[in-house]
């Protein structure tokens, strides 16, 4: 519980970065969309790669 | 962008600055530049993608303190100088190629779009200056600023990236020239660096170097963890590897959309041949699998699924997309080659977007790591795959690209070398380059079989 | 504007002759390394001093290419398909020869390591001479304008190619022994700088001793050339070299290693400079001058606009790099490798591990 309330900003950046980003690479084509949509994209990337490896859950011994 | 109809008005247009015409092995030319591509590209990707993983194990050493990221990280960093090493070999043989095969394409314009090569150059150098200083710098140089001499790798691996897809950007859609009595003139090269196309190349290759080098590495470590290896230096490995990879396929399938639009604009024979489409209509459909028959100008044995070519190129289910008969069949590429090419690419990458769906949501909402042994097993099978796809992409888009060197204005057969004996040329370098991909295989081997306590031995370590 | 370039063109010919050429130099000593227990410390200081600037000392080559094809674009497709051999040819020997420095530690056996260890040789051999025989064709007049207008035998395989391409792979190995020399005095290895001083001296005097012969091969075979040589800027470029190699020599004697570093590297860069001055106002003899060679005016000054702005990245890096090497805060280990490439055990000297 207390991990996933540490991770809830950098969760809730990385899905809005994608759901945002997403929307104005399909919806538009003007350059300047294009590298918002791009440029969100990769902040979704970016922002994912600290989720999803984090070091509390790299430290996570399983079975 | 001219229209399928003065396409060829344009070409006839350009003589080459070298005088007279191509010369005989143009096949074959074609042949071995394709080889030392599909060679250097998957090291391409390694460029882009690896430095960032390396920076990000990085730092979770300096966030953790805990050595055994610093292990994986410099047991990442030997890798990554032997994969950059090879890179600047191929890349140095590349860099031949356009001058010993298509010297009348360098010839003509070179002064085009040469500058975007004088650049890529220049980043190259400090890419490799700054590689030398990072992976021999470790416990060299002081904790923080070690760190921060992997930063401009990364930059470069972008700005190289850049660079070398502006030309071939330009390569589809040329701009910043004109054609006055045969001649090439007036050349712009701002312009014909940042030429239209660039946007969506560079973003669909930057994202497909994510993958391809973040599968390959998970691919090393899944099968770690197939054998029992679950240590958290090798969960790490597999982590974050597949951290990067998973959650640049999303991405990349929305930048292949981004391609697949503007190629209907700038390219539509290109896109036709994806197809296959024999005439222009609207609410074209898309065919998956089946034979493209050149004399009936017909795919065969297919399976048709309805309006969804216009709606993939256009975004409208009734939009209008050209076919291959607008133009004269010499003017259009291999179609099979290239709608195998494309299919296979589309279908690994929904392939791959799938695993990395299903691996991103597990970690994130259920907070642990797949259980399956399928999972671990489709990521092994992940990193040949996605090499597969960067081919598969590359073939596409440039054997679609032909008969032409330079889209419009200069057929492949123009440009080529008149020398004759290109296939002795050719057999050296099949050699040449097997041997060379048994002896990195061999090589990278025997580092990963080196246990990872050799990468922490006790050195003395700079305090700062 | 085309001036500009064609210098930068020679800036980088010349970096690359004493950079790359030094470290081409310093797989020519591996070769000759010997045995198991001198050999061995000769080949790990090689590996210790090439290790980390190797990418970088190669970089140059692809700049000067990439130069040429932007700047002189007729003149590199002309050169690129006449000297079609001999630039494959050094092609392949770039391949093979950055596989096998990578591969020389991992032999298994000692065949496997002296095959590793023979291709590196050989290919350190091969490049230099086939970039100095291509040099040797275009100085001499045998490359014309057009696609593959030339022979391509007779144009690299001629006296005055044969006589650069061996000049290239002496200059060479005349360059890496007096870095290594240096290179062994920062190891702590004292009788090595000695076995790297007798091997300098010997190269330097060979070395002088063909490029004096060799203008007498040049005067038979290229006349204007030697023309070229021996007038004006030519002339001036060969002397300063000349003098500049016996200075070396002196200091090398003198077992100061810091200034003959310098001067080693300025006769090589100054008889680079001499080939291109002979040659003006040509860039291919005797057909296209460097005015009808250039690119158009807007090319070459934005090649050269990119390229400064290039340069302000690149200097200081480049001067980073340069300065942690010669300080010493990147060296590796210095261990003395046996003939498969591999630190000799300190209890069981000679023996594989």
């Amino acid at each position: 519980m207390r991990e996933q309330f540490r991770g809830r900003p950098l969760l809730t950046v990385t899905i809005v970065c994608f759901v945002l980003g997403s929307a104005v690479m399909i919806l538009f084509d003007a350059p300047l969309a294009r590298i918002v949509g791009v440029a969100l994209l990769f902040g979704f990337v970016v922002s994912g790669v600290f989720l999803v490896a984090d070091p509390a859950f790299l430290a996570r011994d399983e079975e | 962008m001219p229209d399928a109809a003065l396409l060829t008005l344009a070409a006839e247009r350009v003589s080459g600055a070298l005088g007279g015409a191509g010369g005989p092995d143009a096949i074959l030319a074609r042949r071995m530049q394709a080889l030392s591509l599909a060679v250097h590209i998957p090291i391409v990707c390694f460029g882009i993608a690896f430095p960032a993983m390396i920076l990000f194990v990085e730092g979770l050493y300096l966030r953790t303190g805990d050595v055994t990221y610093k292990a994986l990280a410099k047991r990442w960093s030997k890798v990554a100088i032997t994969i950059f090493a090879v890179g600047v070999v191929t890349g140095t043989i590349l860099s031949f190629e356009f001058g010993l095969l298509w010297p009348n394409f360098m010839a003509t314009f070179g002064e085009v779009f040469g500058v975007g090569f004088g650049l890529e150059g220049i980043s190259f150098f400090i890419e490799a200056i700054f590689i030398a200083v990072y992976v021999y710098g470790w416990d060299r140089l002081p904790r923080r600023t070690h760190f921060l001499t992997g930063i401009p790798v990364v930059i470069t691996g972008f700005t190289g990236s850049f660079l070398v897809m502006g030309v071939n950007a330009w390569m589809n859609d040329p701009v910043g020239f004109k054609v006055v009595d045969g001649k090439v003139v007036d050349p712009k090269p701002w312009e014909a660096l940042l030429a239209p196309n660039l946007g969506h190349e560079l973003t669909h290759m930057y994202f497909a170097g994510y993958m391809v080098a973040g599968f390959i590495v998970a691919g090393v470590y899944a099968t770690a963890w197939l054998r029992g290896r679950r240590d958290l230096y090798h969960r790490a490995g597999l982590v974050v590897a597949l951290s990067f990879a998973c959650l640049a396929a999303a991405p990349q399938g929305l930048a292949g959309d981004w391609a697949g639009r503007r190629v209907a604009v700038s390219q539509p024979i290109k896109l036709a041949a994806f197809e296959g489409l024999p005439r222009t209509e609207n609410g074209a459909p898309f065919t998956i699998g089946g034979y493209y028959d050149a004399s009936d100008n017909k795919v065969k044995y297919g399976i048709e699924i309805p309006k969804l070519l216009s709606l993939l190129s256009d975004h409208n289910p009734s939009g209008r997309v050209v076919g291959l008969s607008s133009v004269p069949p010499g003017d259009r590429p291999p179609v099979n080659v290239v709608r195998i090419a494309f299919q296979t690419m589309a279908a690994i990458g929904t392939a791959l977007a799938l695993l990395s769906l299903l691996f991103v949501l597990t970690c994130v909402f259920r907070r642990r790591l797949p259980r399956t042994q399928w999972f671990y097993r489709a990521v092994v099978v992940a990193g040949p795959l996605s090499l597969v796809a960067l081919i598969a992409g590359w073939t596409a888009t440039e054997v679609g690209r032909q008969p032409w060197v330079v889209y419009g204005y200069m057929r492949t057969t123009a440009a080529v070398t008149r020398s004759d004996n290109l296939e002795i040329g050719f057999a050296f370098l099949v050699v040449v380059y097997v041997g060379l991909a048994g002896a990195v295989a061999w090589l990278l081997r025997r580092l990963a079989a080196r246990p990872p306590e050799t990468e922490v031995a006790p050195a003395r370590e700079v305090a700062g | 504007m085309a001036e500009v370039c064609l210098a930068l063109v020679v800036i980088g010919i010349a970096a690359y002759a004493v950079l790359g050429g030094a470290d081409f130099g310093g797989g020519f000593w591996d070769l000759s390394a010997g045995g198991a227990e001198g050999g061995g410390h000769l080949r790990g200081l090689v590996q210790r001093s090439m290790s980390p600037v190797w990418e970088a000392n190669h970089v140059w080559l692809i700049f000067v290419l990439v130069v040429v094809w932007t700047a002189f674009p007729v003149a590199f497709g002309s050169l690129m398909t006449t000297l079609a051999i001999p630039m494959f040819l050094a092609a392949v020997g770039i391949i093979f020869r950055g596989t096998a420095f990578a591969l020389r530690g991992h032999a298994a056996t000692i065949r496997e390591a002296r095959l590793i260890g023979a291709t590196f040789a050989l290919s350190s051999v091969l490049v230099p001479f086939c970039f100095g025989a291509a040099i040797g064709g275009i100085a001499s007049g045998r490359v014309p304008v057009g696609n593959q207008a030339g022979d391509t035998i007779t144009s690299w395989i001629n006296p005055t190619s044969v006589l650069i391409g061996v000049l290239a792979v002496l200059s060479g190995a005349y360059l890496a022994a007096v870095f290594l020399a240096g290179d062994a005095i920062r190891a702590g290895q004292p009788d090595l700088a000695r076995a790297f001083r007798t091997r300098a001296l010997g190269a330097g005097v060979v070395t002088g001793a063909v490029a004096l012969g060799g203008l007498l091969v040049i005067r038979s075979d290229a006349r204007a050339l030697f023309d070229g040589l021996t007038s004006g800027g030519g002339l001036v470029a060969v002397l300063v070299s000349a003098v500049a190699g016996a200075v070396t020599l002196g200091l090398v004697a003198s077992e100061r290693y810091g200034p003959a570093r310098i001067s080693a590297a300025g006769a090589v860069a100054a008889i680079t400079v001499g080939w291109v001055l002979a040659q003006d106002p040509y860039v291919l003899p005797p057909s296209l001058t460097l005015d009808q060679a250039a690119a158009s005016n807007t090319t070459l000054i934005t090649l050269v606009v990119a390229l400064a702005i290039g340069a302000i990245f690149l200097v200081p890096s480049l001067w980073y790099l340069y300065r942690l090497v010669l300080q010493g805060r990147l060296d590796q280990e210095f261990e003395p490798l046996h003939q498969r490439f591999q630190p000799i055990p300190d209890d069981d000297a000679g023996a594989p591990s």
